[in-house]
């Protein structure tokens, strides 16, 4: 990819404009870096501590105020609570119940309920609910 | 939305409806038997609002588990539609709103053709939004 850098005043903002025929993962993880997204999460099982990367991470659910943190395979357990994580997250994390946010890019299908609600088949084989009130947020996030 | 948010949404919604229904059917009376006026108890509004309450509750029929199998869905549609055209023909003899054995089998024919007409409009909305969601996902979809 030709990079092209503009130096601009104080008072201008900073901004990344980046054109491409696809979404690659090296453009990702340029968005990620650009975006001082958080790359990794620090979180604990049974193991002991360690890091787990954020391109891996499927959902996140909170239960009984514990925040539990699920990749393809594995369960741990972070310190942070999901309105924290929303934060440090990048935009591939949507919050999709009052008690989850979703990596979307885990997302294989969705299949809509009669109810409104969305159910989402994940990569992994597992389903999780998307509630009503977060579809829109999905179709927004989506550019749909 | 939480419950009461969707109990007031769907009140609006079918009192609206039933309103809707009454002056379409004034209309209808004026140009076809020429009646230029029509006498209601003072009750009548506030009855159609009531009405219209009480069919927004058995909108918690619909809310099942993920785990719900498709005949337990088709089941709780099935139990939606008789509560609330009980609720109805109930409702209408108590508040007076049928003249006649035919008027009340009209209110149930056309309350049987917007339940239908609901049902396949919103299904179809959602059928499109689940296809474009599913589009939108394909692109930035992980490979596992």
């Amino acid at each position: 990819v030709k990079v092209d850098i503009n130096f601009v005043q104080n008072n201008e903002e900073e901004m990344a404009v980046i054109n491409v025929v696809s979404m690659t993962d090296d453009i990702l993880n340029a968005v990620d870096i650009l975006s001082n997204d958080c790359r990794q999460l620090p979180v604990k099982n049974n193991a002991g501590s360690c890091f787990c990367e954020t391109k891996n991470i499927y959902y996140i659910e909170s239960v009984d105020k514990r925040s539990y943190v699920y990749t393809k395979d594995s369960c741990y357990e972070t310190k942070y609570r999901l309105y924290e994580l929303e934060k440090m997250l990048n935009k591939n994390f949507l919050r999709i119940s009052k008690a989850m946010i979703l990596n979307i890019r885990k997302i294989k299908m969705v299949k809509a309920e009669l109810n409104g609600r969305m159910v989402a088949n994940l990569l992994n084989g597992e389903s999780v609910v998307i509630a009503r009130s977060y579809v829109k947020d999905l179709k927004e996030r989506l550019g749909v | 939305m939480n419950k009461a948010k969707l109990v007031f949404f769907q009140t609006t919604m079918i009192s609206t409806a039933i309103f809707a229904l009454n002056g379409l059917s004034e209309v209808i009376l004026h140009f076809k038997n020429g009646v230029d006026s029509f006498n209601y108890g003072w009750y009548y509004s506030l009855s159609i609002i009531c009405i219209g309450f009480l069919c927004s509750l058995p909108t918690f029929f619909l809310e099942y588990d993920i785990k719900t199998s498709k005949l337990g869905v088709l089941l709780r549609v099935f139990l939606h539609f008789i509560t609330i055209g009980l609720i109805v023909s109930l409702g209408g003899f108590v508040f007076k709103w049928y003249e006649n054995l035919s008027n009340y089998l009209m209110v149930m024919i056309s309350y049987v053709i917007i339940y239908l007409l609901v049902w396949i409009i919103s299904s179809w909305m959602t059928k499109t939004n689940e296809n474009k969601i599913n589009a939108a996902i394909k692109n930035i979809q992980d490979e596992e």
